[in-house]
């Protein structure tokens, strides 16, 4: 990071985003068919996160165990001894790995991913270009998600203002934890912003985000009537904010935002627990039930009507 | 809302314990040998001309549309007697050596002759009646010049439509007969209707909508039993609204009452297909038992079985036994003779019975225009993004370039076209396209030319200089290409007029346009446009297998052809490191790559310019399809060795024109860019985009597929909204749906690699819709 490019018209890029996915032809992230730029790295540390992938700022190995054929390629290129076979058994010791990617490279089974990517501006913008006709059909466009797309502000704003010249729609989808400058830097070329809000009481919030939730309701009052639509979204978790009166909650909250277009509630789901098992991280969502369908119907209604 | 009446004989029709006991089951019989001394013609006249006189008629309560003789219940006798089908029998050991060698090892199938896949011109019978029919049939039988042939063609024609005359007239005593017994005025009335329609038509041209969809049916009744079944209705939402129009406005119909006869119409077509669900029924030759011939029974079959070097399939329609309606394909929307959107209220009750209905057949079609009514796209796509994988949406403009592009239909016609037995292009009334052919196995080919003419030691192919370059190698494969299909063509020129003299269709020749004037019949050469099909299996393997040469074999040099082969030979033993690489590591067709894509439409534009280059017996040039369905791609696949884009020996090919299982690892705007950069119009046989979604779609998103598609020459596309069958399926058989992918928001992940209490926890929420 901190190369420096020639981009568009001559004008030095100066920044590279931090990322790990591009997806495209997503019509779940904002209106439209779009494309999803998911930033590396959060500074939040939800205990339901289904991208365990993206919380690191650094780049991490996935290993899928069952995908390996032991071919031992990856033993022989890795620098650091991360990898070695044991009794048969194709062992990580992820203490060692410096991320470098090379096993990945060799590894044509697939079991070991590299996750995390320096990106240049060109270079993603290239790509976004692609669906281009799909955004003018439907109205879509760029959605910066994450992790955290707001902890690289610059690299934000750099990418959406060139969306915005190229007269793309722009959402940025954060969880609001970040400092109020970073909003007001991406606010000007930004028409959606889909804010995550888990809970107003703040003890709840320390325990399953592991931070306070003083900073994000702040951030999400200062956006009330500013010039940019505001999706709320708020993950719906057992235990910890699925009752009728949590949901009322929130929506009193922004229900009187000029600028509201829609609370959303995004039902728990543990679709992401492989990823946990192939990071070698412990998955700390086990026990929290999958809401059932009818409640989540109910609380829609709350969600809706009610603001 | 279904009204009580509609819901109860939908329930009927939906129960076979109901259809056996209303319906019974005949055996009619014929004596062959005592008629051997008739032409087989003239026996085949006779035997339907027995149905329509014996079969019982029968009635489901409450419904006002008569007639529920399907072929399932009276099965067809055989017409030819045992000499004849023994000659039958011997053909194949008279075709040339190298086709039968092409047939042994799978590299074609040759239908000799073709079911269905026809649409006979009910339009016709409406306006004219049977009776119109018969007088033509009688007057060019008075033209004295008449070979024999031409006159037998005639008079069978005639038999079987006189003989479809008594099967109606039969309905209206019976309804008369149940009239004088009924016991209140309400039930007398309802016969009485019953039996003045059936009075009526098909004999005469049809006066009323209700008339209209009672001969309509009739027609196709009868139809079916002349053959088998795949008979399309054509552009019915067409021919049938000037009946319902004028009923409106004479006040004679309300729109309501119009849509529930529609919707008995509708059902009619279910039941057939509804037995072969309920009983799961399959057709076939027996392939352990080669007197077979005809034979079926529950058990298992070989559908392609190549006994004696020569695909059977066709023969198992000589006792037409049990055969299953299906491929009952309708056509609607589209543009009218001025060039403006056709969409009516017929159109639009089409909608309505595929959402209100809910069965399998009919299978209607859309053609797309931009000038489509969008409230009623918008209805479509409501019904697609709820699971339910009708209607098919066809591009009306590219299936027009696409007929131009054969060099034979008028511009009338071609504006006229619709959809024929499955997704074939033809013209309604007037065309033959012998559809479902060839199904050419292109990777097979593919190794054919990688080994220079030889499979397995043997020689099958065209002996060729081992190839230098890259484009020596793809030269090699397009010559190898030239080769088979010539051989198919060939082989099929041969049989066709010899299958002719044994397999005929007088009373369907007769509502073909061109037929009577000609006194040719159909499968002869008759029909007004003619002309016959070349279809490839595999399309996309062989894409991926050639571009895995050209990259690691010429481009970076990685493994020598020598060294290929050897892996190829042995299954990849050994070589799994390699195989994966060539798997994962290469791109593939559906990844939107350039070079691949390119690739793609090159291997197409090819295969359609070689089989172009061939005539059938009329002189027409042969018609290029990419197009196969599940059985093809098994069982070519499994007689096909292993190919170097990492597909294992025995393993199925790709379908259609649609990226290899486990290909497409991203998103869906790179499969679209991949698929729609073939010219899908040059394909102008066949060419089906099957579009697989996941998860909850919007209607809106399959709205915005469709306008892409549409701005690009794209002929026919399925859309596939996920259900929890196939995620049990994939869960199954992880390595043929490595495309897969769920969406929850925010959130994507390729299903098989989830473990298995994740996927089963997303095939339970798949059930939420």
């Amino acid at each position: 990071m901190g190369m420096t490019k020639r981009g568009e018209n001559n004008k030095v890029c100066a920044t590279e985003l931090n990322i790990f996915d591009i997806q495209r032809f997503s019509w779940v992230d904002g209106p439209g068919i779009r494309t999803v730029l998911f930033f590396k790295g959060c500074n939040l540390d939800c205990i339901w996160c289904h991208n365990p992938e993206s919380r690191s700022f650094d780049r991490d190995l996935l290993f899928y165990a069952d995908r390996c054929i032991g071919c031992g390629k990856c033993v022989d290129i890795c620098p650091n001894g991360c990898h070695a076979f044991s009794e048969g058994r194709h062992v990580v010791r992820r203490e060692r790995c410096a991320g470098c990617g090379k096993c990945a490279s060799v590894c044509n089974a697939e079991a070991l991913e590299i996750v995390g990517k320096a990106a240049g501006v060109d270079d993603i913008m290239e790509e976004v270009l692609e669906d281009m006709e799909f955004y003018g059909m439907s109205g879509g466009g760029l959605t910066l998600s994450g992790g955290e797309p707001l902890l690289q502000p610059e690299g934000c704003f750099e990418i959406l203002e060139r969306c915005k010249k190229r007269g793309i729609h722009t959402a940025v989808d954060t969880a609001g934890y970040v400092e109020w400058s970073s909003f007001e830097r991406v606010l000007p070329v930004t028409d959606y912003i889909l804010y995550d809000v888990k809970t107003l009481d703040d003890e709840v919030h320390k325990k399953v985000c592991g931070v306070s939730n003083r900073a994000i309701i702040r951030n999400l009052l200062n956006l009330k009537d500013r010039d940019v639509n505001l999706i709320v979204r708020i993950p719906l978790v057992p235990g910890v904010n699925d009752t009728r009166e949590d949901v009322l909650e929130i929506v009193g909250l922004v229900g009187g935002f000029d600028n509201l277009v829609k609370v959303e509630l995004l039902p728990f789901h543990k679709l992401g627990r492989s990823k946990y098992e192939a990071l070698g991280l412990a998955y700390r969502a086990e026990k929290i039930p999958v809401p059932d369908r009818e409640k989540v119907c109910a609380l829609r209604q709350h969600a809706a009507g009610k603001r | 809302m279904l009204s009580e009446r509609i819901g109860k004989i939908r329930s009927t029709i939906l129960t076979l314990e109901e259809i056996n006991r209303i319906i019974p089951k005949e055996q009619i019989t014929y004596d062959v040998e005592a008629n051997s001394h008739k032409s087989p013609i003239i026996r085949h006249a006779e035997v339907v001309e027995r149905l329509f006189t014996s079969i019982a008629i029968n009635h489901i309560p409450g419904e006002r549309i008569a007639g529920n003789n399907t072929s399932n219940y009276s099965p067809r006798p055989n017409h030819l007697t045992n000499e004849e089908l023994e000659e039958i029998k011997r053909y194949p050991k008279g075709v040339f050596k190298e086709a039968l060698t092409a047939m042994d090892e799978r590299i074609f199938y040759v239908w000799a002759f073709t079911q269905g896949h026809i649409v006979p011109d009910k339009e016709l019978v409406l306006k004219r009646g049977m009776n119109g029919i018969i007088e033509d049939i009688e007057s060019r039988l008075t033209d004295k010049t008449l070979d024999r042939n031409g006159r037998e063609f005639l008079e069978a024609s005639l038999i079987e439509c006189r003989g479809f005359l008594r099967y109606t007239g039969r309905h209206a005593e019976w309804f008369g007969k149940k009239a004088k017994e009924a016991e209140d005025g309400g039930k007398r009335k309802y016969f009485e209707d019953l039996a003045r329609v059936c009075g009526r038509v098909p004999a005469n041209p049809a006066t009323s909508f209700r008339e209209a969809l009672q001969s309509a049916w009739f027609v196709h009744i009868a139809t079916m039993m002349d053959d088998v079944a795949n008979h399309s209705l054509g552009r019915i939402d067409q021919y049938l609204y000037p009946y319902y129009k004028k009923d409106i406005d004479d006040g004679v119909i309300t729109k309501e009452e119009a849509k529930e006869l529609f919707f008995e119409f509708w059902m009619k077509l279910n039941l057939g297909y509804k037995l072969q669900e309920l009983c799961g029924l399959k057709i076939g030759v027996r392939a352990e038992d080669p007197d077979s011939v005809g034979v079926i029974d529950e058990g298992s079959y070989d559908l392609f079985d190549n006994r004696d070097g020569f695909s059977w399939l066709s023969l198992k329609y000589i006792n037409q036994e049990n055969h299953t309606d299906n491929g009952q394909v309708l056509d609607c929307a589209g543009l009218d003779g001025e060039g403006n959107d056709a969409t009516n209220d017929i159109s639009w009750f089409v909608l309505d019975a595929v959402d209100e209905l809910r069965i399998f057949e009919p299978k209607p079609v859309i053609k797309y225009t931009d000038k489509t009514d969008k409230r009623f796209m918008r209805k479509a796509y409501g019904i697609l993004a709820s699971g339910f994988g009708l209607p098919a949406i066809a591009f009306d403009e590219a299936g027009e370039r696409g007929l131009r592009r054969c060099n034979m239909f008028d511009e009338e016609a071609i504006v006229n076209h619709c959809h024929i037995g499955c997704i074939e292009l033809g013209i309604p009334g007037s065309s033959y396209i012998d559809p479902m052919n060839a199904f050419m196995n292109l990777p097979k080919i593919f190794l054919i030319a990688l080994n220079n003419g030889y499979y397995e030691g043997r020689k099958v192919g065209l002996e060729l200089e081992a190839p230098r370059t890259w484009d020596e190698f793809i030269n090699n494969f397009y010559l190898q290409l030239d080769y088979f299909v010539g051989l198919y063509t060939k082989t099929m020129n041969d049989a066709s007029p010899f299958f002719a003299r044994y397999f005929v269709r007088p009373l369907i020749s007769g509502l073909i346009d061109g037929c009577i004037e000609s006194a040719v019949p159909v499968d002869n050469g008759g029909a007004r446009f003619w002309t016959k099909a070349v279809n490839c299996t595999g399309f996309s393997t062989a894409v991926d297998s050639l571009f895995s040469i050209k990259k690691i074999v010429y481009g970076e040099k990685k493994i020598g052809l020598e060294r290929l082969r050897e892996v190829l030979d042995k299954n990849f033993e050994g070589e799994e490191d390699f195989r994966l690489l060539v798997k994962n590591r290469i791109p593939k067709f559906g990844n939107g790559v350039d070079e691949v894509d390119e690739l793609a439409k090159e291997v197409s534009s090819m295969y359609a310019e070689i089989v172009r280059k061939y005539k059938t017996t009329k002189g027409t040039s042969y018609r290029p399809g990419i197009y196969s369905f599940y059985e093809p791609i098994k069982n070519m696949g499994a007689v096909t060795g292993a190919t170097p884009d990492g597909r294992m020996a025995g393993e199925v090919l790709s379908l259609n024109s649609a990226p290899y299982h486990g290909s497409v690892k991203n998103s869906l705007s790179e499969v679209l860019k991949s698929v729609t950069a073939i010219e899908h119009s040059k394909l102008d046989n066949a060419s089906c985009l099957d579009v697989q979604l996941n998860g909850r779609i919007e209607p809106e998103v399959i709205e915005y597929i469709v306008e892409y598609l549409a701005k690009r020459d794209v002929l026919f596309a399925h859309f596939t909204v996920v259900d929890r069958d196939r995620l049990v399926e994939a869960q199954k058989n992880p390595d043929r749906y490595q495309d897969l992918t769920v969406r929850v928001t925010g959130f994507s992940a390729r299903f098989v690699v989830l473990p298995k209490d994740t996927q089963d926890e997303i095939i339970e929420r798949s059930y939420w819709g």
